[in-house]
């Protein structure tokens, strides 16, 4: 089943007196439940394409559907509000609160009512490797990984079906990588999440369903 | 929920900006209490300093508006008597004065008897109203202690009852009910062949009322026994209006008779109660001014509204002058409480971009990103203006009596001639003085109730406006381009 829908999108900017095209006439169709990573060479347009996707930049020419309806019908605020997550590569935490706070935050923003918040994110930062010590600890008191973990946690908290993330492994270790890594999978596999991930690293690529190239300004499947 | 708890772990966050805030809270919070409290003790002491002054109207007889244009007379009493049914009147007195002698009663002797004016003057005086009640009740100079002033009733019926004072009383065993004769003749035995077969020159009372007069007789040296506070008699104008028509009627012939005048002095009856002028006193003293204002347009040129507005102007002078320094000073402390608090909400919010930005991107909503901004500052804002109390009410008094002090006239006593000015026919003087001493002791500094509501209520006003421009900046805010700087 489609969830997200990308229909002759273009996008460009000036670049001194030249046009210069990002995304040309682009179109592809996400599945639910998959994983999928988006590599390309560095200024090809994976961010943009993502900050696209994410709600967080208007499309100018062409469209996007996510379930059939387009991000103009649902609304930019709330779709990202209600209908995705992003992960950072700086994991962008709200620092002054603790993690459980950080969860009980997403939680509190969706129109989807979440019973218990508080238990149900102790849970969640558990299964993710956060012990309620450290839920509530600041979030700046958490090694990286645990930050990731946490902002990780905090967007399946908000209980939506597409997870999209930009280099989220791109600060941390290699170890903790292939740790997160199989953390999106599982969400892939097991709660039939739609996760993508803007990448460099070749070895979150190779973990993922399908691989997609960012290639002059269209998505070509590698994978 | 959330939302507090994310506002005080905010807080806590950012301990030093906030303190930077809370202590320009507290600083701007004591120019705001001194403005509101120097204000607010200012028409405090306006308003006492009104009442001492004792805020009544005197209807006084303009005599060269007289001899102008009588053809409006009938419009100007229609008018006279419009301006005693207003609404804003509390009372009014239309007094008759009646000079009283007994023979089975004594009049109460003065304190100091060497300055007594006139032996032949040894009686009471009867004061007359042909009202439920007297502006001197209202104002507690005179105070029932037995039994009841004269109700509508008695006036309606003539009906010959009397209050007398408690020392009138005890003097002359009188008591509640109990019936008195006086004449207005003080030689009446001359004047028995003047009277008619039925009048025998004397009119009987029932004591329905004993009063305490608290009027003061500072000021009035050379009085008679009759004008002495205690020897005040209270009684309806009907129950002697009457007696008053016979006696005048008597006094006329005995004028005739003895003086011997070639032409014969016509009789006059008092048939003019309609025509005393009255004494108004107002439910609210600050009405006083536009009251005037408006009835005297009315009455003009025939009568002066009189309510000592040139001496309350006069000595309200530095009340007022503290008042625009109180309401400049809050002016200059709104607008820049606006601007200064308005520029750190801006600095912070600048400061939280990326904050926002993940917010945003979050897709929490703009309004509720503002909304927890607001409260952040409204609890600082609140904590620093309460610290501010304390201190401010100290500033208040301080500066406030010395900005009093310098703004005082130097001529703070009333004249006596000039209470002569006030003066109601022979009779009482309505007006009172009052002097720096007054002024500076009506004028203090409360922090009340309605205050501290008032002080916060425009902190939570001055918050509000300064956080519109910040939230406008909130509003073009576009966590792309946040977030995106960022990496």
């Amino acid at each position: 089943m489609v969830i997200l829908k990308i229909e002759n999108v273009t996008y460009s900017y000036k670049d001194g007196g030249y046009q210069r095209v990002i995304l040309n006439d682009l179109s592809y169709e996400f599945q639910e439940g998959k994983f999928y990573t988006i590599i390309g060479e560095s200024g090809s347009g994976k961010t943009t394409f993502l900050s696209l996707i994410a709600g967080l930049e208007k499309v100018k020419s062409g469209k996007i559907y996510f379930k059939d309806k387009s991000l103009d019908q649902i609304g930019y605020s709330n779709y990202r509000r209600n209908d995705i997550a992003l992960v950072f590569q700086h994991y962008n935490l709200i620092n002054y609160l603790s993690a459980i706070q950080n969860i009980s935050l997403a939680m509190s923003k969706t129109k989807k009512k979440i019973k218990k918040q508080k238990y149900v994110g102790y849970a969640l930062l558990k299964k993710f490797g956060i012990g309620k010590s450290k839920s509530d600890r600041s979030v700046t008191k958490l090694s990286g990984g645990e930050q990731q973990r946490v902002a990780i946690a905090r967007a399946l908290a908000s209980n939506v079906e597409l997870i999209l993330a930009d280099e989220p492994t791109g600060n941390l270790d290699k170890s903790t990588e292939i740790e997160i890594i199989s953390i999106f999978k599982n969400l892939a596999l097991e709660y039939n999440k739609t996760i993508i991930v803007v990448t460099h690293s070749s070895d979150v690529s190779d973990q993922s369903d399908i691989i997609l190239r960012l290639v002059d300004g269209k998505l070509v499947e590698m994978k | 929920m959330n939302l507090i708890k994310n506002v005080i772990a905010s807080i806590i966050s950012k301990k030093v900006k906030y303190l930077i805030l809370l202590f320009i809270f507290f600083l701007l919070g004591n120019f705001l209490i001194v403005a509101i409290g120097i204000s607010d003790a200012s028409s405090s002491a306006i308003s006492i300093s009104r009442q001492k002054l004792n805020p009544v109207i005197v209807l006084e007889n303009n005599k060269e508006g007289y001899s102008l244009d009588n053809s409006k007379l009938q419009h100007i009493i229609s008018d006279k008597n419009q301006m005693l049914k207003d609404d804003r009147v509390k009372v009014y007195n239309k007094l008759y004065y009646m000079n009283l002698y007994s023979e089975k009663t004594i009049p109460v002797p003065m304190e100091n008897d060497e300055y007594k004016y006139s032996k032949s003057y040894d009686g009471m005086q009867l004061v007359c109203n042909n009202t439920t009640s007297m502006i001197e009740i209202f104002d507690g100079t005179y105070e029932i202690v037995e039994g009841r002033f004269y109700n509508q009733q008695e006036i309606d019926n003539d009906q010959k009852v009397i209050l007398v004072t408690k020392e009138f009383a005890q003097l002359n065993n009188l008591e509640l009910y109990d019936t008195i004769s006086f004449t207005t003749f003080a030689d009446i035995d001359d004047m028995q062949k003047y009277f008619d077969n039925d009048f025998d020159g004397y009119i009987e009372f029932e004591i329905i009322g004993i009063f305490e007069n608290n009027e003061s007789t500072y000021g009035k040296k050379y009085m008679d026994v009759r004008d002495y506070p205690q020897n005040t008699m209270l009684a309806p104008f009907s129950a002697i209006e009457h007696y008053e028509d016979i006696s005048s009627l008597a006094s006329t012939k005995m004028m005739n008779d003895v003086k011997n005048l070639n032409d014969e002095i016509t009789y006059f009856a008092i048939h003019h109660y309609e025509n005393i002028n009255p004494i108004i006193k107002l439910n609210d003293p600050n009405d006083l001014e536009q009251y005037v204002t408006e009835y005297q347009e009315k009455l003009n040129p025939y009568f002066i509204l009189n309510s000592n507005n040139d001496a309350f102007l006069k000595y309200g002078k530095p009340l007022d002058i503290i008042t625009y320094f109180a309401d400049f000073l809050l002016m200059f402390v709104l607008i820049n409480m606006v601007i200064m608090i308005s520029t750190i909400i801006c600095i912070f919010v600048k400061m939280r971009e990326i904050e926002i930005g993940i917010l945003l991107s979050m897709g929490i909503r703009k309004f509720n990103i503002i909304l927890q901004m607001f409260i952040e500052v409204i609890i600082i804002g609140f904590i620093g203006i309460s610290l501010s109390f304390f201190t401010g009410k100290i500033i208040a008094q301080k500066y406030g009596s010395e900005v009093l002090s310098l703004s005082v006239v130097q001529d703070n006593i009333v004249e006596d001639e000039q209470k002569g000015i006030y003066s109601f026919g022979n009779e009482k003087d309505y007006f009172e003085n009052i002097d720096q001493q007054d002024i500076f002791e009506n004028f203090q500094v409360n922090i009340s109730s309605d205050i501290i509501i008032k002080i916060y209520l425009l902190s939570t006003i001055i918050v509000f406006i300064s956080s519109l421009i910040p939230s406008l900046l909130i509003m073009i805010f576009d966590p792309n381009k946040i977030l995106s700087h960022k990496d």
